[in-house]
C-alpha cells in the first residue's frame, strides 16, 4: 500500500531540520532509512519553533512507532496533548484522553517490552479528570498473561492500585497467576504488597498460611512460597513459629536433621525441598536446645543438598552457640 | 570438563570488539540506538579501562562527543547530541569526563547548572525521577546521588531523604526492588545498596537486613554457576556485575563459587569475533561485555584493573573523588 510520506502531506510548509550531529563522523548519515529521516528532520523543527498542533501530535506517533524508545518524543507528546487539551471543558477532556490512553494501549500491544510507556501512562491518568481503574485491568491482565514476569507491568499495577486506592481485585489476581505458574516470584511478591496494604486479621492469616501450604504441597522445591511463609509469619506473626509448620517442613526433608552426624557410617538422604531445609535450619536457629538441629540442616544443605552456596551455609554454621 | 579449564578471558578480541562497536554506524540499528548512546561509550570506555587498554578510544574526541550531549538550557546530559537530558545520561556523562580528568572542561556555571537539575528531579518522599516526565525508580535516586558524588556536592538536604527512600525499597525476603513493594530484584539491590555506599551510609543497614541481604544475592547462583536478577529466572551474564557488587559492598563477596561464575562468564563470550553475551550462545553486546568483565575483575581473576564496586570505575579514578560528608 503506498502511503504518503509527510511531507508531501500536512507538513509541506515545514523544512526538516537536518539530524545531523554537527560531529566529525557523519558520512554514516546516509544509511538513515527516507521515511525516518523525513519524518525526525520535520519532528525537530517542529520542536525548535514549540509548535503543540494536532498535526504535531500525529507525527509524534509516527516517530514513536519507528523508534519506541526515543524519550525525547514522548515529552514532546505529552506536551502537545498538555496543551491541546488545556482549554477544553471537563467532558471533552476526558474525550480526548481516553483516545490518548486507547493509542496508548494499542501501541503497548504491539511494544510489550518498551517501558516508557508506563510512566508516560502515569502522567495521563494523573492529568485525567476522571480516570477508572476498571479500564486499566484488561490491559494489564492481557500484558502479563504474555509475559507473566515483566517488571515494568507489575511495578505499574502496584501504582495503579496505589492511585486508585482499590486493593478489591489483587488478592485474587495474584493467586490467578500463582496457579498458572506456581513459580511465579513476581505474583508471591505483588500477594504480600496486597496482605501488608489490606491489614488482615488473625484469622485471614491462618487462612494464608493454609494457602501456602496447599501451594509447597503441590511443588515443595520452590524458594518463592518458602520465603513468603518466612516473610508472612516475621510481619504478621511476629516470628513466633508455631509447631504445626514445623512438622509440615520436616515433611520435606526425610527427617534428616535428627540424623546423627559424627557417626561415619551416616548416610545423607534424598529430600524433597532444600528450601524446606533451610526454612526449619531457620526455626531451629532460633532456639538454644534445637540449634543442634540447625546445625545439621545448614551441614547437609553445604554437603549435599545446595553446595553451590557452601560458604554461605558455613558461615551460618560458624554463628550458631 | 573442569570449570578451570575451559579457557581464558580472550583480552585481545574485547578490546577489538569494543573498538569496532565505533565503526557500526552504517547500520540502521546504530542509529536507533541514539538514546543509550552515552551509556554505550560509558559502557565501552569502563571496560577498556580495566583492559588497560583506554587510550584505544581518541579522548579528545570523546570529551567532544560528551560535551555536545551537554543540554544547555536544562544543565544535564541527553544520550546524545540534542535529545532531552535525562539522569541516567548525566551519570554516564559526569562518567565519562571524570575517567578523562576532564571535570572542568565545564565550566563553573555549567556545573551549578547540572547540579541544580539533578537536585530538581527529587520528590518529596526523597526519590528521583529520571527526568520531568515523572518515571520514578531506585536507579535514579544511584544516577542523580553518584553523580553529584563525582562532582563532590552532594548535601544533606539531598542525600537524607534519599536515604529513607532506599531504606523503604527494602522487602520481606532481603532485597529491594524500584520502589517500595516492588519485587527485589538484583539490579535494583546494587543501585540501592550503590546508592548508600557512596553517602557512606550503609551502617544504616541493621545487622540482620545486611545478613537477608547477603542470603537473597548468593541465593541468585543457580547450580550451573551464573547468577539470575530474580528467583526462577535464567542466569544472565550481566547479574554477575549486580549481584557482585552488592555482595562486595557489604563484604560477603565469598558466598559466590567463584569458579562457577568464571566458567559461565568465560562461556559467554564470542571467541572469533570477541565481546560477552547474556548466555552461551547468543549474540553479544557492550552491555554485556562489560559486566562479565566487571564481574571478573571484582572476583580478582584475570589481571584486571581492580574496579570499585560503588561506582563502577576503577579505582584508579574513583580514588581521587572527595567522599561524603565532607566534614
Amino acid at each position: 500500500m503506498f502511503e504518503m510520506t509527510p511531507k508531501m502531506g500536512e507538513f509541506a510548509d515545514v523544512e526538516p531540520l537536518s539530524i545531523s550531529t554537527g560531529l566529525p563522523d557523519e558520512l554514516c548519515e546516509i544509511m538513515y532509512t527516507d521515511e525516518y529521516r523525513e519524518l525526525l528532520g520535520i519532528a525537530r523543527s517542529l520542536m525548535a519553533r514549540g509548535e503543540l498542533s494536532e498535526r504535531a501530535l500525529r507525527l509524534t506517533g509516527r516517530v514513536i512507532d519507528l523508534a519506541p524508545a526515543f524519550y525525547t518524543i514522548w515529552n514532546y507528546r505529552f506536551d502537545i496533548l498538555v496543551s491541546l487539551s488545556k482549554d477544553l471543558s471537563n467532558d471533552e477532556k476526558v474525550l480526548r484522553l481516553n483516545e490518548e490512553l486507547d493509542w496508548i494501549d494499542e501501541f503497548t500491544l504491539n511494544n510489550p517490552k518498551n517501558y516508557q510507556i508506563w510512566s508516560y501512562k502515569q502522567c495521563i491518568l494523573q492529568n485525567h479528570p476522571s480516570p477508572v481503574l476498571k479500564r486499566e485491568l484488561p490491559i494489564l491482565k492481557f500484558m502479563l498473561d504474555e509475559d507473566t514476569k515483566n517488571y515494568h507491568v507489575w511495578s505499574f499495577r502496584k501504582w495503579c492500585i496505589l492511585f486508585f486506592n482499590d486493593f478489591s481485585n489483587e488478592l485474587e489476581f495474584a493467586d490467578s497467576m500463582v496457579e498458572r505458574d506456581v513459580y511465579n516470584n513476581s505474583a508471591w511478591t505483588h500477594r504480600m504488597f496486597i496482605l501488608k496494604n489490606l491489614k488482615p486479621t488473625a484469622v485471614e492469616i491462618k487462612t494464608e498460611v493454609e494457602y501456602i501450604m496447599r501451594k509447597i504441597n503441590y511443588v515443595p522445591q520452590n524458594i518463592s512460597p518458602w520465603t513468603y511463609l518466612r516473610g508472612i509469619y516475621e510481619n504478621f506473626l511476629a516470628s513466633k513459629y508455631d509447631n504445626n509448620i514445623v512438622e509440615f517442613a520436616k515433611k520435606f526433608t526425610s527427617n534428616v536433621t535428627d540424623l546423627d552426624f559424627e557417626d561415619p557410617n551416616v548416610k545423607l538422604p534424598d529430600i524433597e525441598s532444600s528450601y524446606s531445609l533451610e526454612f526449619l535450619a531457620h526455626i531451629y536457629s532460633l532456639q538454644k536446645t534445637t540449634i543442634i538441629n540447625a546445625k545439621r540442616a545448614y551441614m547437609g544443605l553445604s554437603s549435599k543438598y545446595d553446595p553451590i552456596r557452601k560458604f554461605y551455609w558455613d558461615s551460618q554454621i560458624s554463628r550458631l552457640h | 570438563m573442569a570449570s578451570k579449564e575451559r579457557g581464558t578471558l580472550l583480552k585481545e578480541k574485547h578490546v577489538r570488539y569494543i573498538e569496532s562497536l565505533d565503526k557500526k554506524q552504517d547500520t540502521l540499528e546504530f542509529w536507533l540506538t541514539e538514546h543509550l548512546r552515552i551509556n554505550g561509550v560509558y559502557w565501552g570506555l569502563n571496560a577498556l579501562c580495566m583492559l588497560r587498554s583506554k587510550d584505544v578510544f581518541n579522548r579528545e574526541d570523546l570529551i567532544k562527543f560528551v560535551l555536545g550531549c551537554y543540554v544547555e538550557s536544562t544543565g544535564g546530559f541527553a544520550a546524545f547530541p540534542r535529545h532531552d537530558a535525562h539522569l541516567a545520561s548525566t551519570l554516564s556523562g559526569i562518567q565519562l569526563l571524570k575517567m578523562y580528568d576532564a571535570i572542568d572542561s565545564l565550566s563553573k556555571s555549567q556545573i551549578d547548572k547540572c547540579v541544580n537539575f539533578i537536585k530538581s528531579n527529587q520528590m518529596k518522599d526523597g526519590s528521583f525521577q529520571g527526568d520531568r516526565f515523572g518515571e520514578v525508580d531506585t536507579r535514579f535516586v544511584y544516577t542523580a546521588i553518584s553523580s553529584l558524588s563525582i562532582l563532590e556536592r552532594l548535601t544533606p538536604e539531598v542525600v537524607d531523604p534519599a536515604v529513607d527512600f532506599i531504606l523503604r525499597c527494602y522487602n520481606f525476603d532481603g532485597g529491594f526492588g524500584l520502589c517500595p513493594g516492588a519485587e527485589s530484584h538484583a539490579a535494583q539491590v546494587f543501585t540501592c545498596l550503590g546508592t548508600l555506599a557512596v553517602v557512606n551510609r550503609l551502617q544504616d543497614l541493621t545487622k540482620a537486613q545486611v545478613d537477608e541481604i547477603g542470603w537473597w544475592l548468593c541465593e541468585r547462583q543457580v547450580p550451573e554457576g551464573g547468577l539470575n536478577g530474580r528467583p526462577s529466572k535464567l542466569p544472565d551474564v550481566c547479574y554477575s556485575w549486580w549481584v557482585l557488587s552488592s555482595l562486595s559492598l557489604i563484604d560477603r563477596l565469598e558466598w559466590i563459587d567463584f569458579e562457577k561464575l568464571r566458567g559461565f562468564i568465560l562461556d559467554c563470550q564470542d571467541e572469533k569475533r570477541g565481546g560477552i553475551s547474556d548466555r552461551p550462545d547468543n549474540e553479544v553486546d557492550v552491555f554485556h561485555t562489560v559486566f562479565g568483565i566487571a564481574g571478573l575483575s571484582l572476583m580478582g581473576f584475570e589481571d584486571l584493573v581492580p574496579i570499585d564496586p560503588t561506582y563502577c570505575m576503577t579505582y584508579d579514578i574513583t580514588n581521587t573523588i572527595k567522599k561524603y560528608p565532607y566534614n
